[in-house]
């Protein structure tokens, strides 16, 4: 018995089982990459030495307790459980070559895969997922035909073309009901960003990073529509209202919506959806646009408070898909309090700086402290004096976007206005392949809100340079290709990660569109299979049954007496002669006629009525019975 | 899931199950289908996934689910498609096999590599196999296997195959006759005619009886009764046993006897020379083949009446 192609199989299998671990955050790379190792040399060296059955189950039940040992002494449960699972595949990969082997194999190989689906939401489990289903149709095959062994099977481009239909037609129609938290994708490591709801002044240090922190697309829009709408918008974070002479804070907020999965923040009308797709950052702020009117969050519940915050009540640990409902009102904001009026911590040379504008009414001495300060020059690099920023930052006029946020926040205070920083991002990339916005931990920003006639008004003094110094890296064909790549790991997240029964609706109302494009292309299918099928042999087969019941399956046809005589045998050479590919086809009026002239044949009609007589009989009976 | 069988140590209990759990066939049509303990164990992790999933609404758990159930899926399709592709040409014709041996007859490939057995009366076992390579049918008859004539109108079609995680059978149309003659005995030598040495004129097949001084042991070395030869001698094939004819009368003994006598008949026709052979009443010639013989000894019943004529040599049950 040649155990080799088995062995292949197994192991393969058990590959792709850790591969899909290897994606997640909760690996010890040490121990996967053991495991690894492991399985590369028994796929090279099969013959290198095995353990016995006894010693595999030792050590499996060491590795149970080294992962009991390690939750005691303090490691996530979770990572021991990974750990868990690698040492079984590799104990697993070093048992002695037999039949149970094979199966311990696959089933380490199926809880790895189970485990990943909650260890992990990356796109690039779609490979060894599906490598993994492949991979064990293939072992339970050669598994299954190992004693014959002549020569080990292989997968059918059928049996590949059963499992992807069968799994995406299953996935689609599969209910989406529950909300288990214990076996939901996790990231544990959560992205930072530029953004935080306390700005300290002196230590600033942002870069600009290209990681993603949000994607949103408009649902319903065509993409020109789209763009237009998401493009150079504020996204709202953090309110920050109160200046300690170094840094900003919030106040403590009051509720006015949530705890809740679903908030309607305004009475007016949702006018366009956009579905924001979250990345598992370090803040549990939820970015909104201008104008958010409702928002629903399918798993975690938030609330929204009256400075216009919207916050989840625990820091999401996953990406997430939100969606955001934008009306025409927007929701009613609170009048400044005590702390967005406060004198104190306002340096002199801030002071000076607003005397300036102080002749003038209050919005144009703040559109004009504005426009002068988008003049300045702005710089990541700044190190401003850590005892007195704001006064370094004037005097040098450079700086980040939040210097100059709380540079002109404290200017308007300086001018007896009430005013606050904002945190959040602003602008985005929008990416053509996928027709979405991203937003990046470079578009983090801070502006300001200034009371004035009874409402916020938004000021954003940083100079507009700043957003066209983001650098472009790399050559414009890799740009393409890793906005592309963004554009498929938002497919994933959109049709894979939240899927849910919206996005079905939505599928369903796009095939509906395409109806007359299916129809017409299953019609064409089917009539390609159709000419492809042994049409005539179908007929004839009918034929056979009605005048040559007697024959036995897989008798030649020159042995029936229907063709014993000359034009019988006439058309049954001419039949042969085209089944064995010396002559075309028989000609489709040739065939039936002959058909037919065998048909009229007198001993043939007797036949036909005695088979025929002999079903009336056989109905008779039945109905006799039935009575 | 394989060939060998292979056990996951499980409780008794579990175990005790799974087995009442492969025992279970679905009708579905002239489809019978149901699992194997590996596919009970995988169908099992598959339902467990979709559990696990439908409780989180994990997507991802879903996905996983749906993959296993592909697997699953794919699995019977080409289980399907290994009994679809069973030829039913080779399920006609006439097959002489007599007990403790094998025919084999070459077939059409399969989808996969794989065996599709054949549901037969006792003592017989059928089963088309593909070993990556070739394709075959082979019938066998069991040492025990009784004999007589059994005429198939239809045959029940199993499969594991491909990846052994379903049973699938399949009820197939067929024309099939298997004649099963009686095991071979050689009968009696004639104390003048018994020779031995090295003085032979060739050799036979062994027949259980045959005087082992006459078997050649060289020959017969390291391997199976079935496959032994006997010497035979010249003054043998001058015999007068052109025909034959058996006496189905009991004559006071018992069914046992006339099996060894049916059996010993057997061993005869197939000697050179023998020409005619009559059973009972009836009677066939052998210059078409053996079958018509192997058919009549195959069908024979004990009778009370004497045959009506005695030609060549005479089996009989009478005398002490």
């Amino acid at each position: 018995m040649n155990r080799g192609p088995v062995e292949r199989a197994t192991l393969a299998t058990l590959a792709a089982g850790i591969a899909t671990l290897a994606l997640s955050d909760f690996v010890r790379p040490v121990i996967w990459l053991a495991a690894l190792v492991s399985l590369t040399f028994r796929f090279f060296f099969p013959r290198l030495g095995a353990l016995s059955e006894r010693a595999a189950s030792a050590l499996g039940w060491l590795a149970l307790l080294f992962a009991c040992a390690e939750v005691a002494t303090g490691t996530a449960w979770i990572e021991a459980l990974t750990d868990f699972l690698l040492l079984l595949a590799v104990v697993v990969v070093w048992e002695e070559p037999c039949p149970r082997n094979d199966l311990h194999r696959l089933i380490v190989a199926g809880f790895l895969v189970l485990a990943s689906t909650v260890l992990t939401d990356s796109v690039l489990l779609a490979v060894p997922l599906a490598a993994w289903a492949a991979l064990t149709l293939l072992a339970a095959m050669r598994i299954h035909a190992q004693s014959l062994a002549a020569a080990p099977p292989r997968l059918s481009a059928r049996a590949l073309f059963a499992i992807a239909l069968a799994a995406l037609a299953l996935f689609i129609l599969a209910p989406r009901t529950g909300t288990n938290p214990w076996l939901s994708p996790r990231s544990p490591r959560m992205v930072v960003t530029g953004f935080a709801d306390v700005v300290r002044l002196g230590s600033f240090a942002r870069s600009e990073s290209e990681r993603v922190v949000a994607r949103i697309e408009a649902l319903g829009l065509s993409a020109a529509e789209a763009k237009r709408l998401l493009t150079h918008r504020y996204w709202r974070g953090a309110v920050l209202s109160v200046f300690t002479g170094h840094e900003w804070r919030r106040v403590e907020e009051t509720r006015i919506a949530g705890p809740a999965r679903t908030l309607a923040l305004a009475h007016s009308p949702v006018r366009a959806w956009l579905a924001l797709y979250r990345e598992p950052v370090s803040h549990a702020f939820l970015l909104v646009p201008e104008g958010t009117v409702q928002v629903q969050a399918r798993k975690l519940v938030l609330s929204a408070n009256d400075a216009g915050e919207l916050r989840f009540v625990r820091t999401p640990s996953a990406r997430m898909r939100v969606l955001i409902g934008i009306g025409r009102a927007t929701p009613p904001l609170r009048p400044p309090v005590a702390a967005e009026r406060a004198q104190a911590h306002i340096s002199p040379a801030v002071r000076r700086f607003a005397a300036r504008f102080a002749h003038l009414a209050p919005e144009k001495a703040l559109t004009a402290m504005e426009a002068e300060m988008r003049t300045w020059r702005y710089a990541l690099d700044a190190q401003p004096d850590p005892q007195d920023p704001i006064g370094w930052f004037l005097q040098h006029r450079y700086g980040h976007c939040e210097l100059y946020a709380s540079a002109f926040a404290l200017a308007a205070r300086a001018l007896g206005l009430p005013s606050r920083v904002v945190t959040g991002y602003f602008g985005g990339a929008w990416n053509e392949f996928g027709r979405y916005l991203a937003l990046r931990a470079r578009d983090a920003h801070a502006w300001v809100e200034v009371w004035l006639a009874g409402r916020w008004q938004r000021f954003d003094p940083t100079p507009p340079v700043r957003w066209q110094q983001a650098p472009a890296r790399g050559l414009a064909p890799a740009r393409k290709l890793k906005e592309a790549w963004d554009a498929v790991k938002l497919a994933w997240y959109r049709y894979v990660l939240s899927f849910d029964a919206r996005t079905r609706a939505q599928l369903a109302a796009a095939l509906l569109g395409l109806f007359p494009w299916l129809f017409g292309g299953a019609a064409a299918l089917g009539l390609y299979v159709l000419a492809r099928q042994d049409l005539r042999g179908w007929v004839l087969r009918r034929w056979l049954a009605h005048y040559a019941p007697e024959r036995a399956p897989g008798a030649p046809l020159r042995t029936l007496a229907v063709f014993a005589d000359e034009e019988g045998m006439r058309f049954v050479r001419r039949w042969e002669a085209a089944r064995y590919g010396m002559a075309p086809p028989v000609p489709w009026g040739m065939f039936l006629r002959a058909l037919w002239r065998l048909s009229r044949r007198k001993d043939l009609q007797g036949v036909a009525t005695a088979r025929r007589a002999g079903h009336r009989r056989a109905r008779a009976h039945t109905r006799r019975e039935e009575t | 899931m394989n060939g060998t069988r292979a056990e996951v140590p499980l409780p008794f209990w579990v175990r005790r199950l799974l087995a009442w759990l492969v025992r279970l066939r679905l009708r579905l049509g002239g489809l019978e289908m149901g699992l194997t303990e590996a596919g009970w164990i995988f169908a099992g992790s598959v339902a467990g996934a979709w559990a696990a999933a439908t409780s989180s609404g994990n997507n991802l758990l879903v996905l996983a689910a749906a993959l296993g159930t592909g697997v699953l899926i794919a699995a019977f399709v080409e289980g399907l498609r290994m009994l679809r592709a069973v030829p039913t040409g080779s399920l006609a014709g006439t097959w002489l096999v007599p007990p403790a041996s094998a025919q084999t007859r070459p077939l059409a490939r399969l989808p996969a590599p794989g065996r599709v057995q054949i549901k037969m009366p006792k003592g017989l076992h059928a089963e088309i196999v593909d070993d990556g390579t070739r394709a075959w049918l082979s019938l066998r008859a069991a040492p025990a296997a009784p004999r007589g004539v059994y005429r198939l109108r239809s045959l029940i079609c199993t499969t594991a195959a491909p990846a052994g995680i379903f049973v699938l059978a399949r009820t197939l149309p067929a024309r099939l006759e298997i004649v099963v003659p009686p095991g071979m005995r050689a009968p009696a030598l004639h104390p003048l005619r018994a020779r031995f040495g090295m003085d032979f004129e060739d050799l036979q097949r062994y027949a259980p009886g045959e005087p082992l001084a006459r078997v050649h042991w060289r020959r017969a070395a390291g391997r199976a009764p079935e496959q032994w030869l006997v010497k035979r001698f010249h003054d043998e094939e001058l015999t007068e046993d052109a025909a034959l004819t058996v006496d189905l009368r009991l004559h006071g003994k018992s069914l046992e006897d006339l099996e060894a006598l049916l059996a010993e008949a057997w061993a005869l026709v197939q000697r050179p020379g023998m020409r005619r052979i009559r059973v009972g009443e009836k009677a066939a010639e052998l210059g078409q083949g053996i079958l018509p013989a192997a058919r009549l000894l195959a069908q024979a019943r004990a009778q009370n009446a004497p045959p009506p004529v005695v030609e060549g040599r005479l089996l009989s049950l009478a005398g002490p």
